[in-house]
């Protein structure tokens, strides 16, 4: 067992489900997707990517781009809904709600994909 | 990617992924934990607030207790959050100022700059492997020709010397070993506008490869390598473009040379040593018996040359016994070893063992015996001039003088190499007259020498006057155009012109388009010929003494007079479509030229 992958595997992953966790229920309901999931998804993509630095194979140079799209996607729902709840004081209004989610979820489609990268390299292996 | 990239991101993955869990965990903490307002209802922190927080509290700049005073919680959480995320920032920046440091990290840097530069010349250059005092003093010559460079040295020393000489231009240098096929093609070997590769390391044998490597990597080059032919393991082909230069061996060559036809051999010297050295006096090097003080590689050079010019040669040696007739054992710096080899009745001295100290030892001691003595000094260190100048031999053979003095020939001037093998065959008297000729100069350092091509971009106005039917000589081209009863200071050595050499050329000898002239004279004085080369007005004086028109209006009001006074028609007449100054009047000319069809004006000059 290689403990490098079984750490990269996890965060990959990690970052992966905190994101669905967050993007799960109504879509204008602040009630179904709190701001600590949002928090959590973030910082553990940003882990993730990290950890894929440095990797100069075809298919690192490709994990890491979709790492990058995630980030730039939860950044632009973090920094989003900060601005409409601290700016102007609309931070649980569904319109917002709406918008942040949906910036999440084009993020969790990126995870999806970094995902089943992982998965297609993971087969790959025959060790 | 480049590699520098992947340096600092796996070196800076670890300090982030700290960075990222220290700031995750304060911010995390500082969220969930409660407080209260001013007015004391409970309140917590939202992550916009957390962060901010945590962002000037991690980087130690602490505005205080946002927006309300902490309450004992809060502030445990804020004490350990302190701790951990300062650790976590000193700890990145102690790995990016390590990184900065790492002389692997600076070897990358300085791989990925040279890399760029070479990638980004925009000129042509030479490859110049060796950068010791040959190597240095063949940059600073390309350079003053402002033909780049780049430069290879395995001494990391050298390199930096590289980068710290002002007058050198932008000269990529990189510490690495030239015998690499990989570090020549990052040197640009392949480089589409590389023009050769000058090997002049200390080493033969490396200079050997380096050369054999360039020869098979991309046969269009220059190769210039300085190695000894009978020493070298494998012999390089000759062929196009290769050249071997074996300094000990041309050394003797000129030596034999200068027994038998010293006056050629001060022409050789004058016209192949570099330009502003100090004209060299006539050395007369009598026949008879020698004494040769070190018999290494240099020494059994000379001994093959001098014995084909009949003299006889006693050898003092103090390396190992030799089996060699007339040999002493000693170091020559004594007096013993110098009587032992018959210094009193010897006619020369060669002091040529490969220490300078003892080289002079020798030349002294020589003179006090026999004050006679010629005495031929090998230098090995230019640094050493001062001393060698002090002793005053009547020759000195320095390693990196002849050889940058031959890669001049070569590279700069291919021209003076012709002329320099055809001059070797020519009488004693011949070349004694064209000193006398080079001397009445008027110099005080050996002469510079130029080319000029009759062409349409080096010379537009001869070429445009040749094409205009016009006849133009030489002594044209070495009046001055500033005030044509003075000729230019220079000697007009050698015409080419599709493989028809004149040797000497006179002053009528008659140019032709696409014709290669090769001259000598004071600095300066290619300069002034400039002139009568680019300018159809300067030359035009040159040529006839008088000034033509600059403007349009004058032209147009002359020529209208001249015209009218020579009773022919204003339309009819026409100066040299190449007279004037602008492109577009010229066009002009031109134009009404062909219409008019012939016209007097051009042939009135030559008349």
């Amino acid at each position: 067992m290689n403990s490098e992958k079984v750490v990269f595997a996890f965060f990959v992953l990690l970052a992966a489900a905190l994101n669905v966790g967050f993007v799960w229920g109504s879509i204008d309901d602040p009630g179904h997707h709190p701001a600590f999931e949002l928090f959590a998804a973030l910082v553990i993509n940003l882990i993730a990517t990290v950890l894929k630095l440095g990797d100069r194979s075809h298919l690192g140079s490709v994990l890491l781009a979709t790492s990058l799209v995630a980030d730039v996607l939860l950044v632009a729902a973090a920094v989003y809904w900060g601005i409409q709840s601290q700016v102007y004081g609309l931070g649980e209004a569904s319109a917002t709600i709406a918008k942040v989610v949906s910036l999440a979820a084009g993020a969790l489609f990126a995870n999806i994909a970094s995902t089943v990268l992982l998965v297609i390299e993971t087969a790959s292996v025959r060790r | 990617m480049n590699p520098v990239f992947f340096i600092v991101l796996r070196r800076m993955r670890t300090p982030l992924l700290l960075l990222i869990s220290a700031y995750a965990i304060a911010i995390a903490g500082l969220v969930t934990i409660p407080g209260v307002d001013d007015q004391g209802n409970p309140w917590q922190f939202d992550f916009l607030h957390a962060f901010y927080f945590i962002s000037y509290t991690a980087s130690t700049i602490g505005f205080g207790e946002v927006p309300y005073p902490f309450t004992p919680g809060q502030r445990l959480w804020v004490s350990f959050s302190i701790y951990l995320t300062v650790l976590a920032w000193l700890y990145a920046f102690g790995n990016i100022l390590a990184l900065l440091q790492d002389a692997g990290f600076q070897r990358a840097i300085a791989l990925q700059r040279f890399r760029r530069q070479v990638r980004r010349r925009a000129d042509p250059f030479y490859l110049i492997c060796g950068y010791g005092e040959t190597g240095m003093m063949v940059a600073h010559l390309l350079a003053s020709y402002r033909i780049g460079a780049v430069v290879l040295d395995k001494d990391q020393d050298a390199i930096t010397t590289v980068g710290m000489e002002t007058n050198l231009g932008n000269v990529p240098a990189l510490a690495a070993d030239a015998r690499d096929p990989a570090q020549l093609a990052e040197a640009g070997l392949h480089h589409p506008l590389c023009l050769g590769v000058v090997a002049v390391t200390g080493d033969d044998e490396v200079n050997v490869d380096v050369a054999l490597a360039a020869l098979l990597l991309n046969p269009g080059l220059r190769i210039l390598c300085q190695a000894q032919q009978e020493v070298a393991a494998v012999k390089l082909p000759s062929r196009h473009g290769m050249c071997v230069i074996d300094p000990f061996n041309t050394f003797g060559a000129s030596l034999a040379l200068a027994i038998h036809q010293p006056c050629t051999y001060r022409l050789l010297r004058i016209l192949g040593s570099l330009p502003g050295e100090p004209f060299p006096p006539m050395v007369t090097p009598p026949k008879g018996q020698w004494i040769l003080c070190g018999y290494g590689r240099f020494g059994r050079a000379m001994e093959r040359h001098l014995r084909s010019e009949g003299v006889t040669l006693a050898v003092i040696e103090n390396g190992e016994p030799i089996a060699r007739p007339a040999t002493v054992m000693g170091s020559g710096t004594d007096t013993t070893s110098l009587v032992a080899a018959d210094i009193d009745t010897a006619s020369g001295i060669i002091a040529g063992t490969d220490s300078d100290i003892a080289n002079l030892g020798i030349l002294l001691n020589a003179r006090e015996r026999n004050p006679a003595v010629f005495t031929v000094l090998r230098q090995n260190l230019d640094l050493n001039n001062p001393l060698v100048a002090a002793a005053r031999p009547h020759l000195v053979m320095e390693t990196s003088r002849i050889v940058v003095g031959q890669i001049v020939v070569e590279l700069i001037n291919p021209l003076l190499r012709r002329f320099l093998l055809l001059a070797r065959d020519q009488s004693a008297l011949w070349a004694e007259a064209l000193i006398g000729r080079l001397m009445a100069l008027d110099i005080e350092a050996t002469p510079e020498s130029f080319v000029v091509s009759i062409t349409e971009q080096e010379a537009p106005a001869v070429h445009g006057a040749l094409a205009g039917g016009r006849r133009c000589g030489l002594g044209h081209l070495l009046r001055d155009p500033m005030t044509q009863d003075e000729s230019l200071p220079c000697v007009a050595l050698l015409a080419e012109h599709a493989g028809e050499i004149t040797l000497l050329p006179e002053a009528d000898h008659a140019l032709r388009p696409g014709e290669q002239l090769l001259f000598a004279g004071i600095p300066g004085a290619a300069r002034r010929m400039q002139a009568s080369l680019l300018e159809a007005r300067a030359l035009h004086f040159a040529m006839t003494g008088e000034d033509l028109p600059v403007s349009w209006m004058t032209r147009w009001l002359r020529g209208g007079l001249e015209a009218r006074a020579r009773g022919t028609n204003l339309r009819n007449f026409h100066p040299c479509p190449d007279a004037g100054q602008s492109a577009r009047g010229r066009r002009w000319w031109r134009a009404r030229a062909s219409a008019a069809g012939a016209c007097d004006a051009c042939s009135r000059s030559s008349r």
